[in-house]
Formats: structure tokens, C-alpha cells, sequence
């Protein structure tokens, strides 16, 4: 075997160049996976637990005004319980539907005492809106006040608007036609 | 980097379970909550009720005050015929015995102040018994006009 320096020079230079390009290749692929592993791991994981964080700020928020309602209503529904029979009466005065049969009976009594007595009484088409309203002509007849039978019609506890009043003199008597409006209060209605 | 993987993974997890438990905690409050709902409708029914009432009660123009300006002038030696009424305004007919309680009538209404206007619709003498049919038509005058 003969030393050939030149030879050996030349392998080394070789196995240096080649160790140069695998180094370049092996960083530039180490390089390639880190970016991989921010760009597609870590950072969409990150992302995915701020999410993720903020979801649980939101439902803890939710559940601690879902709380807070729970005391109130615990409270209101004593206050309601408790109130029930108070608020009863209010349902005459302003009903949920039109209850035409209990206003009759409170505007007979109003007109007899006012002199004067109903020879018919009709509803009409009763208007669904927000309130509710009825209107109702009254035809009556008698020898009494005009002022009197409308005041007592107009402070009826169920608020009874007189839209219109007709009266002729009938043989010594009074003829009298009445348009009035009452009200109710459908349940489906949202102020 | 695997270390790090591994930590956010772990934590991601404990993040996830956390959540789960948050939603857990807000559906159980939801559902306590719906036994209640009935309370929740009635108290916004009274509510809207008591709304409403005083609504058209301060709303409400009573028409039994003008009456005593309308008939007013039976105090006249004056009968009224006929009387239409309504929050507006009135149409009254008349008899009177002679032309003087026309112009009297005239006088009542403008001294009431609640009158605006007033206009006479129809004018009748009756020949059989000397008296004077008449016909007029008012209109109130607005609060605060």
C-alpha cells in the first residue's frame, strides 16, 4: 500500500462536502417539522384552548345569572303564592278574556239604579288586540238622569268607556242608546 | 417538542373536562329553573294587566261631565227633544216657546267656556202651538285650548 496524500485530501474534502449537504438537508427537515408542528400542532391547539377557555368565562357567567334568577323568581313565586287571593279581584276588573255574563250583571245593577232599565244589550265583534276590547250597545228606557246613568256606567270598576250617547224623549219617558267599550287583557299578549 | 406536545395535550384535556363541567353546572340551573316558569308568566300577565288598566284609565275621556253642558239648557223653560253625545261634541233638538229661548240657548253654551263651536242645524216654527224647533250642533272645546 502506498501513501497517496493527495488521495487521502481529496476523500476527506469528499466526506466533508457530503457531511456539509446531509447537515443542510437534516436542518433544513428539522426546520420543515418544527414549522410543521407550530403551524398545524401547537398553535391550533393553543387556539383550541383559548377557545375553549373563554367557553367556560361564558358559561360560568350564565350559570351565575341563571343563579341570580332562580333566587328571584324562588322569591316571586313566595310573593305570588302568598298574593294569589289579593290579585283575584283584578281578574274581574281587567279579565283575560271578555266575560261578558259578570259585566251584565254589574250593568244591570248599574242602570236600575239610575232609573232606567235595558230592553236589549249586544256585543259586538270583539277586538283581539292589545287590550282587548268589547264594544257593547245598551238600549234602555226609563225616567232618570242622563248624567247619573252614564256616571254610573263610567265608575264601574271595570273600566267601561261611553263612546256615544243617544237619548230622545219617549212619551214622558227617555229613550236611551249607549255605546260602551270594555276591555280585557289576552294572556298571549307581550308588552 | 415532544415535551411540549405532550404539556399542551395534558392541558387541553383538563381544559375539555373543566368545560364539560361548566355545561353540566349551566344545564342544571336551566333546569331548576323551569319548574318556575309558570310564576314567571303569571306575574308578567298581572303585570301586564296593571299596565293596561291604568293605561286606559288615565287615558279614559269621560263623556257624563258634558252631559250637564248639553242639557244645560233645560233650565231655560226649554225641552229637549233629542240629544247625541260623544266625547267631541254634541247635536241637541229643542223646543222653545218662543225665539228668545233660541238666542238664550245660544248664550248658555258660549257662557259655558266648554264650547267651541256651535252651529244650528235646523230651524222649525210650529204654527199649531207657537213654539220654535230647533236643531243645533256643538263641539267642545279641547283641554287646555
Amino acid at each position: 500500500m502506498t501513501y497517496e496524500p493527495n488521495a487521502q485530501i481529496a476523500e476527506f474534502k469528499r466526506t466533508l462536502q457530503l457531511t456539509r449537504v446531509k447537515t443542510s438537508i437534516h436542518s433544513t427537515l428539522a426546520l420543515a417539522g418544527f414549522l410543521i408542528f407550530i403551524v398545524y400542532g401547537a398553535y391550533p391547539l393553543i387556539k383550541v384552548i383559548s377557545e375553549k377557555q373563554k367557553l367556560i368565562t361564558q358559561t360560568q357567567e350564565i350559570s351565575i345569572q341563571l343563579e341570580k334568577n332562580l333566587i328571584e323568581l324562588k322569591k316571586t313565586s313566595n310573593i305570588i303564592n302568598n298574593s294569589e287571593e289579593f290579585f283575584k279581584p283584578f281578574d274581574n276588573l281587567m279579565p283575560s278574556s271578555p266575560q261578558l255574563e259578570s259585566y251584565l250583571h254589574e250593568i244591570f245593577i248599574a242602570t236600575s239604579r239610575s232609573g232606567f232599565y235595558i230592553k236589549n244589550i249586544s256585543a259586538g265583534e270583539v277586538v283581539s288586540e292589545r287590550p282587548g276590547e268589547v264594544p257593547i250597545l245598551l238600549q234602555l228606557n226609563g225616567i232618570g238622569e242622563l248624567n247619573v246613568l252614564v256616571e254610573n256606567i263610567e265608575n264601574l270598576k271595570r273600566i267601561s268607556t261611553v263612546n256615544k250617547l243617544t237619548a230622545r224623549e219617549d212619551y214622558g219617558k227617555t229613550d236611551v242608546n249607549l255605546e260602551v267599550s270594555i276591555y280585557f287583557v289576552p294572556e298571549e299578549f307581550k308588552e | 417538542m415532544a415535551i411540549v406536545f405532550i404539556v399542551l395535550f395534558l392541558y387541553e384535556k383538563s381544559v375539555d373536562s373543566r368545560l364539560q363541567f361548566s355545561v353540566k353546572t349551566m344545564n342544571e340551573n336551566f333546569q331548576e329553573l323551569s319548574p318556575y316558569s309558570q310564576y314567571e308568566a303569571k306575574a308578567r300577565v298581572i303585570g301586564d294587566k296593571i299596565t293596561v288598566y291604568k293605561r286606559i284609565l288615565q287615558s279614559q275621556e269621560k263623556i257624563s261631565s258634558s252631559i250637564d253642558t248639553a242639557m244645560g239648557i233645560t233650565d231655560l223653560d226649554i225641552v229637549v227633544l233629542s240629544v247625541v253625545l260623544t266625547k267631541d261634541g254634541f247635536t241637541i233638538k229643542f223646543v222653545g216657546p218662543t225665539a228668545l229661548h233660541f238666542a238664550n240657548a245660544v248664550n248658555y253654551y258660549l257662557d259655558t267656556q266648554k264650547v267651541d263651536q256651535l252651529s244650528l242645524v235646523s230651524a222649525t216654527l210650529r204654527n199649531d202651538n207657537k213654539s220654535y224647533e230647533l236643531e243645533m250642533e256643538g263641539t267642545f272645546r279641547k283641554n287646555g285650548k
